[in-house]
């Protein structure tokens, strides 16, 4: 358990309505309260004791576990978009498969769809690795700048 | 309070918004007709339609952006990331030569298939006929800013610019007729290789034209490379890296073997800058990075240096005032040492004018402690070559706090002898604590670096003057100090090692440096008594920092008179005086 | 007539110029930035074309999306409205590359005009009187203190392809001179591109004086009358009135015949403004031409009964000019208060002030609407017109009584503060006037 970790806990207990919050992990047990709500002080770690947080005591006692807050985990969403208003391909030429299909793995660089404008061909590359989970627009279609054209999960 | 969605603005709008433009226009056409404006006659008829014209926008290379055509202009730049496109031989030539003076030689020369390719007869044809070019070089004569020189443009549309028997002819043609005339040449070069399509007679290009470079070169002749992208292979191991001045746009694909090659053998990424002209440049193989648009003007202005082989003139007279002073000794490595003292490049910047500065060894590294390239003293044209300490940290880092290392010695060793092909005088400004004392020096061979210097310099066939301007530091410093006259400024010093060095090997104790510097004797005026030096550059108290233009002018008049003297010696009486200034030195 | 127009701009003259098309049976695509998907022109137009991310440099400036959007769209003219790219002689090129029609003058004309420096020295050869000032750039300091020197303190430095009141500097004295001219050149590279500067001689007490040119493509061109635009803070308008309680039928003839000189010395097309500065003696100076549609366009079509927007689009298409010098006349007083928004934020209730003869708003608002950051802060136009100019300030100040913009704060205040000021009253106010009450704490701003 870090020092900005603890910190991190007491700011949020700050902004909460609860009074007071302990956790068990790693075997460190982490109290810590509001003013007036009571503490139950324990014995000191060997490692050092944050400094600046007065209310909290860091022991090796096991305690109550209250739950934890549980940040939103994204579903890693990445979305690939139009930097340039044109006309979306699909595949090099007419005659060719498609660049990329739904389900297929690309790496970072690969090419995902030409994009046409004013008789000028821009390939998009993917960014990052991932796996293609939708692709927002059709063959040939119009696009506009900022329009999403790929979500890959990364 | 907060009304519906914005969304929903479009409810207000009711389907009346999205009219069919067609009917309403009906009566309002009507309206337009009674004022005598028909509204019927449609403005765009058959090809009067809105639609982008071929061409309107085009690609760089480098960064991917989008161009507008128009805002390339003719030297086809990017506006953006200021990458050079590729553009053909008579784009070149159009930019670098002077109005409608290039003279075409062997236009119709064409190869007869020394190895009976299949298709590359037929290739060569259809290639001639669909470019402006009937190979991948032009060669002809031309004048760039006035001046006569051979010019041959490669052209990387043909073939990929690959070189083959034309090719290797027409170049080889091309010095010849540049000896014959006693003409320098410059030559552009954008390939792809040898071409494989004539096997090994391609490879034997490669010699061909080497040895007519050597003939040129020994004629005493200029030959000036300008490497643009690509330049690799077969081009760039023969008559490419030859040139006695090597030139490159920036950004140039510059190398001998192919990247994807190098990766698949060592098995290894390769960094993006690799064998870029700065890569090149870092690694000491190109003179100078110039951009399209400043290429004409550089030719033009390197051309012209080399144009006037530095004659005898009639003698100058000079008041010498320079009188040594009789200061505290370490006071005076004190204010040789100031950080305000001008460097180098300041002196440089005063007394040389149209300075050009050339860079790297030919082997292993730009130095940047060494700073070198040509100039005028005057209308004399000079080879300067100085140590360079930096003005700030930043700049002290790029130039490793003066010091050099071999690779900055064998930079000034190659700019030397080039100064000895062209009969051009040397002047050194020398401000140095010494050579770099380092493990890559070592390795890399510092004691034998100094010692080429030594040995070429006592042979130079060209005046040679040196002038330290602040430290001159032993080997370090001598390595550019084996001259016809060695003079410094009234507030330098010249020693065999620093005070503090000298304190520490002879009484272990580097803080009896004030002590050591008052024994050495390596005061100006010190040194004068001891004959080491010719003459003391003037410098007001404290130091040249405080009126640069006093001790300046006078070293600019100086060395004029210096040069115009010596200039009137033979070749003889040069090396005879020379060897003797070195030979007296000795107490016994 | 055209099928359809592109309007590349946003806010209150994007729906100026849609509502303009809609009655003229055209058809209208909008563009906009991410920040203005829920903007009201991109509501009002049938078509609607995202060109780039907020900043205006990605979007409203992206010559490349926005070229594309008229292709891919197949409208056959652009209509810049003022800023972005309505003066931007490239996109007026790429047009013309493209067979598309650009609504306003050629890319030479606005070239011509764009460089103030050159502007100047064109109008000087064309016999029009120019404000005392260098012959073309200043390129050193020493240039500017000589320039100083011979034409006498104050000076102003100003940026060659600045315009629109940015990258101006008053120095009133050598040293100032001094300080400021480096930091004039380095602001102007980082605003413009262009480090040129040239120098004017500052006019004291002058009146900011402009003329309504519109030409068309058959050589036709004539002048709708003067604005007053004195009412300025830091060289950006805040108040404009129609006509110029300074002039006379005399002046206005005058004046307006320099005006349409100006414009055939450019070989200008389409609608354009003429700026000059007139001294206290009456003297008029060119100042600098203005190549587009002007935000305070709406008090000229007041007071002269014709739909400058609309006029723009027929001489585009390739018609003459509707009306001829003789038919314009002038009726009544018209008056604009421009209403800006000093925060950012939602406008959660909106009350406009209708109603009545002669009151007009011109706007991209609605309640509901958040004001993005990323433009410039103008909401809304309120206009007021009546026979006399009493009249006008009355319809005013009812107008600017009842509009009610909530959740953000507005200028509506310091518009009232101006209009019942003695100065504003009287008709007495030059360029400096408005700092000046403000410095003295008439005026709360």
């Amino acid at each position: 358990m870090k020092y900005e970790e603890v910190r991190e806990l007491t700011e949020w207990l700050e902004k909460s309505s609860f009074t007071e919050y302990s956790l068990s992990i790693d075997g460190v047990h982490l109290s810590i309260g509001k003013q007036g709500a009571p503490i139950a002080p324990h014995s000191q770690l060997e490692h050092q004791q944050p400094k600046v947080l007065p209310s909290v005591a860091v022991s090796r006692a096991a305690e109550e576990i209250a739950p934890l807050p549980i940040p939103e985990v994204d579903t890693q969403a990445h979305i690939i978009s139009s930097p340039i208003v044109g006309t979306y391909y699909d595949s090099p030429n007419p005659e060719s498969p498609a660049f990329v299909k739904v389900g297929q793995r690309v790496s970072k660089g690969d090419t995902l769809c030409i994009l046409e404008a004013m008789k000028l061909m821009s390939p998009v590359l993917a960014d990052v690795d991932g796996v293609v989970a939708e692709i927002f627009v059709s063959n040939e279609a119009m696009v506009e700048a900022c329009m999403p054209l790929f979500r890959l999960e990364v | 309070m907060i009304l519906p969605e914005t969304k929903q603005l479009r409810t207000l709008f009711p389907g009346s918004a999205r009219h069919n433009s067609k009917s309403n226009s009906d009566s309002h056409s009507d309206a337009l007709m009674d004022q005598g404006i028909d509204s019927n006659e449609t403005l765009f008829s058959q090809g009067n339609e809105p639609s982008v014209p071929d061409g309107m926008w085009v690609k760089c290379g480098k960064c991917q952006g989008t161009i507008y055509s128009r805002q390339l202009c003719s030297y086809k730049v990017c506006p953006d990331c200021k990458g050079h496109f590729r553009i053909s031989a008579w784009e070149t030539i159009r930019l670098v030569t002077d109005k409608d003076s290039f003279n075409e030689w062997d236009e119709n020369l064409t190869s007869s298939d020394p190895i009976d390719f299949p298709g590359y007869a037929q290739k060569v044809a259809a290639l001639a006929d669909a470019l402006d070019v009937n190979e991948a070089v032009v060669t002809g004569r031309c004048l760039i800013h006035g001046v006569d020189t051979v010019l041959c443009v490669m052209d990387s549309n043909f073939i990929m610019g690959s070189m083959g028997s034309v090719v290797g002819e027409k170049i080889t043609r091309a010095f010849e007729k540049a000896i014959e005339n006693c003409l320098p040449i410059t030559i552009f070069t954008a390939s792809g290789g040898a071409r494989m399509q004539e096997g090994i007679i391609s490879l034997m290009q490669m010699a061909k034209v080497s040895a007519a470079v050597k003939r040129h070169s020994d004629a005493g002749l200029l030959y000036i490379t300008v490497l643009t992208d690509p330049t690799t292979g077969g081009v760039t191991a023969s008559y490419a890296m030859l040139g006695d001045i090597v030139l490159a746009e920036p950004g140039a694909l510059i190398g001998f073997a192919g990247r994807r090659v190098i990766e698949q053998t060592i098995k290894k990424r390769l960094p993006d800058n690799f064998q870029s002209a700065e890569f090149a440049q870092e690694n000491g193989f190109i003179d100078k990075i110039v951009s399209r648009d400043n290429m004409k003007g550089t030719l033009g202005n390197i051309l012209k240096l080399h144009c006037r082989k530095p004659v005898a003139c009639e003698g100058t007279t000079f008041q010498y005032f320079g009188e040594p002073c009789d200061t505290e000794p370490s006071e005076v490595v004190e204010i040789s040492r100031k950080a305000t003292r001008p460097t180098s490049r300041d002196v440089i910047a005063h007394i040389v004018t149209d300075f050009v500065e050339f860079h790297g060894d030919r082997n292993f590294r730009d130095d940047g402690a060494i700073v070198g390239g040509v100039g005028y003293l005057g209308d004399m044209p000079i080879t300067v070559i100085a140590t360079q300490k930096g003005s700030n940290l930043q700049e002290n880092v790029a130039t490793n706090f003066g010091q050099p290392h071999p690779e900055g010695y064998r930079k000034a060793l190659r700019l030397m002898m080039q100064a000895e092909k062209f009969g051009r005088p040397i002047l050194t400004l020398i401000n140095t604590s010494g050579a770099y004392p380092a493990a890559s020096a070592e390795e890399r061979g510092q004691g034998e670096a100094i010692a080429q210097n030594l040995f070429n310099m006592a042979g130079l066939k060209v005046p040679v003057l040196s002038v330290i301007v602040g430290e001159g530091g032993s080997g370090g410093a001598l390595a550019l100090a084996l001259a016809d006259k060695v003079f410094m400024f009234n507030y330098s010093i010249y020693s065999i090692l620093s005070p503090e060095g000298f304190a520490s090997i002879l009484w272990r104790d580097s803080e009896r440096a004030k002590e050591a510097a008052s024994v050495m004797k390596l005061r100006p005026k010190d040194l004068l008594e001891m004959q080491v030096i010719e003459g003391v550059i003037p410098e007001v108290d404290g130091g040249f920092d405080n009126d640069p233009s006093y001790s300046l002018d006078y070293l600019k008049q100086l060395l004029v008179h210096e040069f115009a003297e010596l200039l009137q010696k033979t070749e003889q009486e040069l090396l005879d005086g020379r060897y003797d200034r070195f030979r007296k030195f000795g107490a016994y | 007539m055209f099928n359809k127009i592109l309007i590349a701009n946003r806010g209150e003259i994007a729906v100026r110029i849609i509502r303009a098309c809609k009655e003229l049976g055209i058809a209208t695509v909008a563009i906009f930035s991410e920040a203005d998907r829920d903007a009201l022109h991109v509501q009002m137009a049938d078509e609607a074309v995202c060109v780039g991310a907020s900043p205006s440099k990605d979007s409203y400036l992206n010559m490349h999306n926005i070229l594309s959007a008229v292709l891919l769209t197949k409208a056959d003219a652009v209509h810049p409205g003022f800023g972005f790219l309505s003066e931007n002689d490239t996109f007026v090129a790429m047009c013309e590359d493209c067979n598309i029609k650009f609504i306003g003058p050629s890319a030479d004309a606005i070239s011509a005009m764009g460089n103030k420096a050159n502007a100047r020295t064109l109008m000087k050869s064309a016999g029009v009187p120019t404000i005392p000032g260098s012959d073309g750039t200043v390129d050193c300091v020493e240039e500017a203190v000589e320039f100083a020197n011979s034409y006498g303190y104050p000076v102003l430095l100003k940026a060659s392809a600045g315009g629109g009141g940015k990258g101006i500097r008053l120095c009133e004295n050598e040293n100032e001179l001094r300080e400021s001219y480096a930091a004039a050149k380095t602001e102007a590279r980082l605003a413009f591109s262009n480090d040129a500067i040239y120098m004017e001689k500052v006019i004291r007490n002058a009146r900011h004086i402009e003329v309504q040119i519109i030409a068309d493509e058959h050589g036709n061109i004539i002048h709708l009358g003067e604005r007053e635009c004195s009412m300025q803070l830091r060289n950006q308008k805040v108040l404009e009135e129609a006509p110029s309680i300074g002039m006379n039928p005399e002046l206005r003839a005058q004046l307006g015949e320099i005006a349409i000189l100006a414009a055939r010395a450019c070989d200008y097309k389409n609608a354009g403004t003429v700026e000059f500065l007139m001294d206290e003696d009456k003297r008029f100076y060119f100042m600098e031409m203005n190549t587009r549609i002007q935000v305070e366009h709406p008090i000229t079509e007041m007071i002269t009964g014709f739909d400058i927007v609309k006029e723009q689009i027929s001489i585009a298409r390739g018609n003459r000019l509707s009306i001829r010098q003789e038919d314009v006349q002038l009726n009544g007083h018209s008056i604009e208060c421009r209403i800006n928004a000093t925060t950012a934020g939602l406008i959660d209730y909106l009350f406009l002030p209708a109603g009545g003869l002669g009151i007009r708003v011109d706007s991209g608002i609605y309640a509901g609407y958040t004001v993005p950051t990323f433009y410039d802060s103008m909401l809304a136009k309120v206009i007021s017109h009546g026979e006399s100019r009493e009249e006008a300030i009355a319809k005013m100040n009812r107008a600017l009584g009842e509009l009610v913009i909530s959740g953000i704060k507005t200028n509506i205040d310091f518009q009232l503060q101006i209009l019942e000021s003695e100065n504003f009253l009287q008709g007495e106010y030059y360029t400096t006037t408005l700092a000046q009450m403000i410095e003295s704490q008439e005026i709360k701003p």
